[in-house]
């Protein structure tokens, strides 16, 4: 009797340990591609594939920070976005049935923090999309880890890449003032012939179409512009700073021809959306709000005001020059 | 002369106020960090094209316009209209974002300069099965999944059918 008691403790042990052991639920799809251990620090492109896709919603795919306490997400701050997969694609999602490729690299940024995958415990994270973000039946974190920096040296020739600022030749790691949405022109060229990736390494700037944009009118922004190298040149990787400074709003006109005995209405807000107060300097011309009637004579002058915003733009206090006809 | 202007507290959203001038005037709900939207009325009939216009908005910060169902204080929006739309380019969902990741370059708007955006909705009695002339539906602004979970960012404007 004692025997079969002892039986029946240990089986019920074992079932106990079993069932705290599993998950609280499991993912249905399956990831395919190469290990993702020992990869390269600098970047290995992965390839993979997913079957049994869910029919749910789509899947965002991260790379992140295994998080802290089992069984809960990543700190969504630690996430960097690699993918986007739908069932079939479309708006710029990768489909479900077709290869999914991304990078994995050793460091990388998210919007707050610089993530170090050779010191923290990373991870590629799937789950579904925003369309069922808070269902976590199809979360997956698969770790990840990278050969340590100590492959055999290979000597290449360091490259050098030059970057102009509208036509003036940065200088690495010295800062340059940059406005709220001051336009910009941005061109680089590496001395190995490598095409140069120039993207913002920051949030408060953006880069696009070959120009950098200043989001904001203070703090600061750094431009980065990288090869990929080659099996004669190094890859290269600059940075050049830049001192955000609040931006100049426009006023659209500045100068006028209008008959006799007319009116026109004048732009009622500068380019910066900020509402323009007018102010004429003669008789000749009255402005309500933003009309303007002019009546006879050679012409006159209009002052533009319109308020700054703290740490964003200036304020505007400009001539506007009308011919009378 | 401007009416006077109502403002109410709506649907206990801690961050978000609605200043609604009488009879068929603009509507405007505003956050506290100075962001705002606008529609010229609230109240329809029928399904509507309508024109969003946003201002103040952080340009650093990405967000959702939508139209969806008005959730619990405190909570995500959602089902919003437009379905999975990270896009952003369907009628009744736009992603806006001057500093997306990478594949969402081509997919994202840009705000204009000085945090503005002005886009068209479309305001439809449905959002998938729920009816909005049964439960509260809203034009909502929510910051984009790069900060999901941030509902200081939320804005909203009821909308009502007749």
């Amino acid at each position: 009797m004692n025997k079969f008691i002892r039986v029946i403790s240990a089986l019920g042990i074992a079932v106990a340990a079993t069932l705290v052991a599993a998950p609280a639920h499991a993912e249905t799809f399956t990831w395919s591609s190469r290990p993702l251990t020992n990869l390269d620090p600098a970047g290995t492109l992965i390839t993979g594939s997913i079957t049994n896709f869910p029919t749910k919603s789509g899947l965002y795919i991260f790379q992140c920070v295994k998080a802290k306490v089992a069984g809960e997400r990543p700190a969504s701050d630690t996430c960097f976005d690699l993918a986007w997969v739908t069932a079939n694609g479309g708006q710029g999602s990768t489909s479900s049935k077709g290869p999914i490729s991304f990078t994995l690299k050793a460091q990388y940024s998210t919007a707050t923090k610089s993530i170090d995958c050779s010191v923290e415990e990373c991870g590629v994270f799937f789950r579904y999309d925003r369309s069922a973000q808070t269902d976590t039946s199809e979360d997956l974190f698969k770790p990840i880890t990278f050969l340590a920096s100590t492959a055999p040296v290979v000597t290449k020739t360091s490259d050098t890449v030059t970057v102009t600022f509208n036509g003036a030749v940065l200088i690495r790691n010295v800062p340059n003032n940059l406005g709220y949405r001051a336009k910009t022109v941005i061109s680089a060229t590496a001395a190995s012939g490598l095409p140069v990736t120039l993207a913002s390494a920051t949030d408060d700037c953006s880069f696009a179409n070959g120009s950098l944009t200043a989001l904001k009118g203070s703090g600061t922004c750094r431009l980065t512009a990288t090869t990929a190298g080659n099996a004669t040149y190094d890859a290269a990787n600059v940075g050049f700073p830049f001192i955000l400074v609040p931006g100049n709003q426009k006023l659209s006109l500045t100068t006028f021809g209008i008959k006799k005995n007319a009116t026109r209405t004048l732009p009622a807000a500068t380019d910066f959306g900020t509402p323009i107060a007018y102010k004429s300097n003669s008789k000749q011309c009255k402005v309500e709000a933003n009309i303007l009637t002019v009546g006879k004579g050679k012409g006159c002058v209009l002052t533009a005001t319109a308020a700054g915003k703290d740490q964003m733009w200036l304020p505007l206090n400009t001539a506007v020059r009308v011919n009378i006809k | 002369m401007v009416p006077r202007a109502l403002t109410l507290s709506v649907l206990g959203i801690l961050f978000t106020s609605v200043t609604i001038a009488p009879a068929h005037a603009a509507v405007t709900a505003k956050n506290a960090n100075g962001s705002s939207i606008s529609i010229d009325k609230s109240v329809y009939t029928k399904a509507t094209m309508v024109t969003v216009t946003g201002r103040g908005f952080d340009e650093t910060v990405g967000i959702y316009l939508a139209l969806c169902v008005v959730p619990k204080p405190g909570e995500r929006p959602t089902p919003c209209g437009g379905g999975v739309n990270k896009g952003g380019v369907g009628e009744s969902s736009y992603w806006i974002s001057s500093n997306p990741p990478p594949y969402g370059k081509t997919l994202a708007i840009e705000y204009l300069p000085g945090g503005r955006f002005s886009q068209k909705v479309n305001i439809t009695k449905r959002i998938g099965k729920f009816d909005c002339t049964k439960v509260k539906c809203a034009i909502t602004v929510r910051a984009d999944h790069i900060r999901e979970g941030d509902r200081s960012r939320d804005i909203f404007i009821p909308i009502k059918f007749k």
